[in-house]
């Protein structure tokens, strides 16, 4: 049965009703830079975009040591894709904006900029249930607000350009420590040129009600978008932070490249959302990573269902007694998609735990890869990780791939990993078409199955919308 | 072509021992053969060693690899050696040398040294007799072991021809700072079976080192079992490559027990290459004390319809390290293709360090596929129900990790060599209990 003939046979209305607008990020408005470094990376580039954003000394030398740990790290294309090599790195603009102060009020924030954000539905979704947004637009925060209540109670939620200067006893001890420059190459790349993301920081016990959100979006064509997030939460404090990327169709590659560090005192919370819809040319090579102290719980979760290349691996570093880690995972990869995702549990204190829950759907040509590390030291007691990988392959030239390592040193610890990697089965398929539903709509139905236990960790707004883009990736892959 | 002219080393690392030795005699032998000697010589030589980041050598430690000190030196006399009470043919080596023959009395079983196969079988043991490589990372290693190679046990089985008794092979190191070079290679006709045990034995305390090879080549609904048993010295070094080709309907059964060995790397490509094949790969290694046993494996499913399946338990003890790295691949257009891999460790003491990296790269279909990892200590409900019926701890968490064993030696599926498995098995335990 044909798919597209099915979808015609449903009237208007219901079409609107249950379609979203899977060209909803798909536009751009001409640039207008007043600031812009041009192409390429050198010092004198550094050199510019600190003096655009007027950066303190100490930041000019971190950035200019990166840049040299940079220059000297190989591409790790001894494990990773070949794909990287595609990346040319004089070809990419490091810093474009129009101003670095964000705005508070959104009637100041400049009209395409606003429009665009109206388009993505920004702040509407502020007004219904966010504690905070920022926006993002290429390298700087176009806007960034707090709801009153919570910064009352002591939150900031400033870009991370306001966090280094205008909070930097909190700012500058944490930076650069959970992923150090030299971490990887790309880590090293966003030290030497980071401009935007978020910093926050929870005080001691301040549960944050609602989600703070932050919204990333590239609108200029060869551009790189290296934004830096530091969160850190104090004692007993909790709070969710929600990300959402979204970029045009260039006929060029673009970078996104960021380093998110997450710090999770004594009995803190930190869940880290990520819903990632890059277009099919952005290569997506993120260094995420937390620290929990003492019974501190960091949790991400995490889909992509975008861009050209994704690799990002979050990880938590079990650092107190009794700390957890966990990594939720959905990767959709459709034609010409490579989603290299997973996720790094390091053990470092008694009695931590750590669970991953990854499933990827591999539809059309795509390739969807789990590569994951585990790692449980010595003279540690009672450690415990749960790994699963489930992949979905929908067509004969679907592809998917599982590298994990695990480490276990002692007695008395106990590990697990489990992956299969299946297909829907005919028997389903045909079960639901001899109840009246067609093979496209089947398939969809079963795709979300095997992905629903997760979706449901998403906030709810998130996990209807993610129901619909998988929706939309299906279509047309079977019949 | 006689002699071979070996060329200088290029490379620092180079076992400076084995130039002393005189170039070996090719007198009577294809020149094919010297020249793909002399070619891996050259390769081995001439490839870099394995570094601290290469993902095929990840958690390795890649220092365990000097063999400068190694030599092929004279053959001190070997022990008795009880192995089988059937068996349809013995070799027993040393150091490469044949010690004693039992011929096969079974027509359509022939067991030949590499010379007789060479002048028996030339074309087949040209195919064959390649470098075995089996791309899992020591490829630099494997061309040492055909630069090196003196003698090979060839085992043919002519088709139809089901051998019901063992095959065994027994190869002694023997000697201070000896060296060998064992080859297997199993030649299966259509519709025959045969199963070969291979033993590795150290005469005495001295450090050893033995580089091997085995290679299965199978015919149509061929089924091989192939039992390695690896119980070197804790002072010896032990590489061993093995390549399987299950083709069409055949079934290849791969089972590695170390039970020895100081630094013990084991590399296994089995090639599901033909439709309706079966491979199984089995392993149990004990690693205690310094020990440290590297097992690399690939299952490269080829055709539709291929099933194969891996099942490797460890068990460790004191500061015993174990690596397992192994990988499903699945070609495009091998559709409806079974693999299963599991890798399970048993943690016995507080030092010793368990690595596992299962893999998967499916580029197919209609296949289902899944691999499993555990490491864990014993199960503390067990240990209390044994003690619950008045068995000590310590006889009890005995009979559990025996026990933990068991479920891979009974896959092998001939009682006289899972006796015998299982009994080595039994004595190694009891040796580092004691």
């Amino acid at each position: 049965m044909n798919a597209t003939l099915d979808a015609l046979e449903l009237d208007a209305a219901t079409l609107s009703a249950v379609d979203i607008d899977r060209t909803a990020g798909d536009f751009s408005y001409p640039e207008n830079h007043t600031y812009d470094a041009g192409f390429g990376l050198s010092e004198a580039t550094i050199d510019y975009i600190c003096d655009v954003k007027n950066d303190p000394s100490w930041v000019r030398e971190f950035r200019k040591k990166a840049l040299k740990v940079f220059n000297e790290k190989p591409m790790p294309t001894n494990w990773a894709t070949s794909d990287l090599e595609n990346i040319d790195f004089q070809k990419i603009r490091y810093y474009l904006s129009s101003g670095a102060t964000p705005k508070r009020s959104w009637d100041d924030v400049p009209e395409d900029v606003k429009r665009t954000f109206e388009r993505l539905g920004i702040p509407e979704q502020e007004r219904k249930f966010l504690a905070g947004v920022e926006a993002q637009f290429d390298s700087e925060a176009a806007y960034s607000n707090i709801q009153k209540a919570v910064s009352d109670q002591g939150v900031i939620f400033v870009n991370s350009t306001e966090g280094l200067k205008e909070h930097e006893e909190i700012f500058r001890p944490w930076f650069g420590k959970v992923i150090p420059t030299g971490d990887n190459k790309f880590s090293a790349l966003n030290s030497a040129v980071f401009s935007g993301g978020s910093f926050i920081y929870v005080p001691k016990g301040v549960k944050v009600k609602h989600p703070l959100q932050a919204y990333f979006r590239i609108n200029s064509e060869n551009f790189g978008q290296f934004e830096r997030t530091l969160i850190i939460v104090d004692e007993g404090a909790e709070v969710m932070y929600m990300e959402g990327c979204t970029a045009p169709k260039f006929e060029t590659s673009t970078l996104h490249s960021a380093v998110v560090e997450l710090v999770a005192m004594k009995g803190a919370k930190i869940q880290y959302v990520t819903v990632q819809n890059w277009s099919a040319n952005v290569f997506n090579l993120v260094t995420k990573r937390g620290i929990a102290h003492e019974d501190a719980e960091v949790r991400w979760i995490d889909c992509n269902i975008g861009s050209r290349l994704t690799m990002k691996y979050p990880g938590v570093i079990m650092k107190g007694r009794r700390a957890r880690g966990e990594v939720i995972s959905i990767a959709l990869a459709n034609n010409g998609q490579h989603q290299d995702t997973g996720a790094k549990m390091i053990h470092a204190a008694d009695e931590t735990t750590s669970n991953i829950v990854s499933k990827s759907i591999s539809i059309g040509k795509g390739r969807s890869t789990y590569r994951g590390q585990v790692h449980i030291p010595k003279h540690l007691k009672g450690c415990k990780n749960n790994t699963e990988c489930d992949a979905l392959l929908i067509n004969s030239s679907s592809r998917t791939d599982t590298y994990p390592a695990i480490t276990v040193r002692g007695n008395q610890h106990a590990c697990q990993h489990e992956a299969s990697v299946s297909q829907v089965s005919a028997e389903q398929i045909f079960y639901m078409q001899q109840r009246g539903l067609s093979e496209a709509e089947a398939m969809s139905l079963s795709v979300n199955g095997f992905v629903n236990d997760l979706v449901r960790e998403f906030p709810m707004e998130y996990s209807v919308e993610l129901k619909r883009l998988i929706d939309l990736e299906m279509e047309g892959s079977v019949g | 072509m006689s002699t071979l002219t070996i060329p200088n080393p290029i490379s620092t690392f180079v076992p400076s021992v084995f130039l002393d030795a005189p170039p070996w005699d090719h007198a009577g032998l294809p020149g094919w053969f010297a020249a793909s000697q002399l070619s891996a010589w050259k390769s081995f030589i001439g490839l870099a060693m394995p570094g601290r980041k290469d993902e095929n050598w990840r958690f390795a430690n890649v220092a365990g690899l000097q063999f400068d000190t190694f030599k092929r030196g004279a053959a001190a006399s070997v022990p008795d050696f009880t192995g089988l009470e059937k068996v349809a043919a013995r070799v027993v080596t040393r150091n490469d040398g044949v010690v004693s023959q039992q011929a096969s009395a079974i027509s359509g079983l022939e067991v030949l040294t590499l010379r007789e196969a060479l002048a028996k079988y030339p074309a087949e043991l040209e195919r064959h007799l390649a470098t075995p490589d089996t791309g899992l990372g020591g490829t630099k290693f494997a061309a040492l072991h055909q630069a090196q190679l003196r003698d090979a046990v060839v085992v043919k089985v002519s088709e139809k021809t089901e051998v019901a008794d063992p095959v065994e092979i027994v190869h002694w190191l023997s000697g201070e700072n000896a060296s060998a070079f064992p080859r297997t290679i199993i030649l299966a006709g259509t519709r025959s079976k045969v199963t070969v045990v291979e033993h590795h034995l150290s005469a005495g305390g001295d450090a050893g080192l033995n580089c091997g090879a085995a290679q299965i080549f199978t015919e149509r609904g061929a089924q091989v079992s192939y039992v390695h048993l690896n119980r070197l010295n804790a002072a010896s070094k032990s590489l061993h490559f093995s390549t399987l080709r299950c083709e069409r309907e055949a079934a290849v059964r791969y089972a590695q027990f170390n039970l020895g060995g100081g630094y013990v790397r084991s590399e296994a490509l089995s090639q599901v290459a033909g439709e309706g094949s079966r491979s199984d790969m089995l392993s149990v290694s004990l690693a205690s004390a310094d020990q440290e046993i590297d097992q690399r494996t690939r299952q490269d499913h080829l055709s539709p319809r291929g099933f194969s399946d891996l099942l490797y338990k460890n068990v460790l003890f004191n500061r015993g390290k174990t690596i397992f790295a192994g990988l499903i691949r699945v070609d495009q257009g091998a559709q409806f293709t079974d693999a299963y891999q599991k890798c399970r460790n048993l943690l016995l003491s507080d030092d010793c360090e368990a690595n596992s990296m299962p893999g998967l790269e499916i580029n197919a279909d209609q296949v289902k596929c899944s691999h499993g990892s555990t490491s864990g200590r014993l199960n503390e409900e067990e240990v209390f129900y044994f003690q619950a019926r008045g068995i000590q701890r310590q006889a009890a968490e005995h009979m559990i990790s025996l026990g933990f064993t068991q479920e891979v030696v009974s896959r092998i599926g001939q009682d006289a060599v899972e006796a015998l498995v299982f009994s080595a098995i039994e004595a190694r335990f009891a040796e580092l209990k004691g």
